[in-house]
């Protein structure tokens, strides 16, 4: 596995006008992590994966991918990302799973962009990796929320990327196929090597399977792992600031 | 009177000809904007052409000569608006739409003669299309096809997911530019056939219809090309026979099209 970091974020400052978002952000993911982003409302985390997926412009510092600087970082189908669930589609939305699928591929491709036999074997592996087969010709509004995600999930891994970024995956989901989301995550981390950066307000779950957590409340309180989150000072006075506690338990 | 007795008049000939290609392109781009919360525009840009066609019937030029840039030019316009200033796209097409109107009702109170000119234009009439209209339907229309063919499944990502698409290389904006200009063209196309007040409804029907029937995006866009045709043929067929304005007739099968297949999802 290659030891160059997979993200290096040095004093990352976002504005949106006079607001400053994030503050003199600074942390380093390395290949095969899995962490988890935490903070209240309105701490910034949208923001920050909006930003290191070149969305939102940088005010000042710098983000580095695979070791190339985000303005000149052309690999994008080494990075996958699976949005917040589709609140806002229209339900008519005349797509497929596989039609959805196919936009994963997308970023391998210049216009005009029209898929091979190959992208077709690709697809459909992907669609059998994640057990999602059978719905291949269903029309993408018409699945469950668990459904869904699967397949926006397929959609991030068809380029087989190196670093999945997730805002909020589990949502939509009800607890059983949220447990099942992350042991499949889980799964890809280990087995695949595939380095994960996902928010979550679920700070008590997901526990269970990042090996990192990164908490942001407009700066960086921490970025460890949770044990020291609990433990550390600096995370201790700032929820003692907010009347926040932190709760935490592991399951075996 | 028989379907070939028709086709022998040469102006249905044409009118087939021209409507069937306008059909084709207002289905398929309308597809786009019905999906991405648009479909405004087209009326917004009708009303647009309709200063436009004032200006060139005032100056005494052929008004498609000036009506296809400044309703370009309007509908980046309507983009700017809706960047710079912030606002939803309704607002900025409510504002473009509104400068064009009275733009084109200022022009038409100074008017010397080219009243009954500009309002033939307010309803159309694509029975009295001229073989060099066809011929620039037709070359138009292959245009706006193709540019929709190669940026295909940039549009459709760009539909679908706009954060998403910008994520995979998609350069959005550029996307959002490609169909604001490709819709400008349709419109000034399409104003012959139906004229200013019924533009949008070209645009929006046969999407709509299809969006009730079909699961896949491609079937979406066949269905929709095909009410298009369908509404467009029978509706100049009905005109003629019926003596009824042709692009009202049209309008209202596309909007008996789209009642059917509501019915027919609810039915069944």
């Amino acid at each position: 596995m290659s030891t160059t970091p997979v993200l290096s974020v040095n004093q990352l400052t976002v504005r949106y006008e006079n607001i400053e978002a994030l503050s003199n952000i600074s942390f380093v993911v390395e290949p095969g992590d899995f962490i988890g982003v935490a903070g209240p409302n309105g701490a910034g985390k949208t923001t920050l994966i909006k930003t290191l997926l070149g969305l939102i412009p940088i005010s000042s510092g710098s983000i580095i991918l695979f070791g190339e600087p985000q303005a000149t970082f052309t690999a994008w189908h080494n990075i996958g990302y699976l949005p917040q669930t589709l609140f806002s589609l229209n339900p008519l939305f005349p797509a497929t799973v596989a039609e959805i699928v196919f936009l994963g591929l997308l970023t391998t491709k210049s216009a005009p962009r029209f898929f091979s036999k190959t992208d077709r074997v690709k697809v459909a592996n992907t669609l059998d990796q994640l057990d999602i087969a059978d719905l291949k010709d269903k029309q993408i509004t018409q699945l469950s929320g668990g459904q869904q995600q699967r397949v926006m999930l397929a959609r991030a891994l068809v380029a087989n990327p190196k670093l999945l970024i997730f805002d909020e995956p589990s949502t939509a989901l009800d607890p059983a196929s949220r447990t099942k989301f992350f042991k499949l995550l889980k799964t890809l981390s280990q087995q695949q090597g595939i380095t994960i950066i996902m928010i979550t307000h679920d700070t008590g779950y997901i526990g269970n399977y990042a090996n990192k957590l990164l908490y942001l409340d407009r700066t960086l309180i921490h970025y460890g792992s949770m044990a020291d989150f609990c433990a550390f000072n600096k995370t201790s006075a700032h929820f003692e600031k907010t009347d926040q506690h932190i709760i935490w338990h592991q399951h075996e | 009177m028989t379907l070939l007795h028709l086709l022998q008049y040469g102006f249905i000939q044409k009118a087939f000809l021209a409507g069937s290609f306008v059909a084709i392109t207002c289905a398929a781009l309308g597809m786009f904007l019905v999906l991405r919360k648009m479909s405004l525009i087209g009326d917004g840009l009708a009303h647009v052409s309709f200063g436009a066609i004032a200006l060139g019937l005032w100056l005494g030029f052929y008004p498609f000569y000036i009506a296809v840039p400044i309703v370009m030019l309007s509908s980046l316009l309507i983009l700017k608006i809706t960047t710079r200033a912030k606002l939803y796209g309704d607002a900025a097409i409510g504002i473009v739409s509104a400068v064009g109107i009275a733009s084109g009702v200022i022009l038409a109170s100074r008017a010397q003669g080219f009243n009954i000119d500009l309002f033939s234009y307010l309803f159309g009439n694509i029975l009295s299309i001229s073989t060099s209209e066809v011929v620039l339907s037709i070359v138009l229309s292959i245009i706006v096809l193709a540019v929709l063919t190669w940026f295909y499944w940039d549009l459709f990502s760009a539909t679908f997911d706009a954060d998403y698409a910008k994520t995979t290389g998609i350069k959005t904006n550029f996307i959002n530019t490609v169909l604001t200009l490709l819709t400008a063209l349709t419109v000034i196309l399409s104003v012959k056939m139906v004229g200013v007040m019924l533009v949008s409804a070209l645009l929006i029907l046969p999407a709509v219809t299809a969006l009730q029937l079909a699961k896949t995006f491609k079937a979406a866009l066949l269905y929709a090309v095909l009410f298009s045709m369908l509404s467009v043929l029978t509706g100049i067929t009905a005109s003629f026979l019926l003596d009824l304005p042709t692009g009202a007739t049209i309008v209202l099968i596309n909007a008996a099209w789209f009642g059917i297949t509501v019915l027919y999802k609810k039915i069944f």
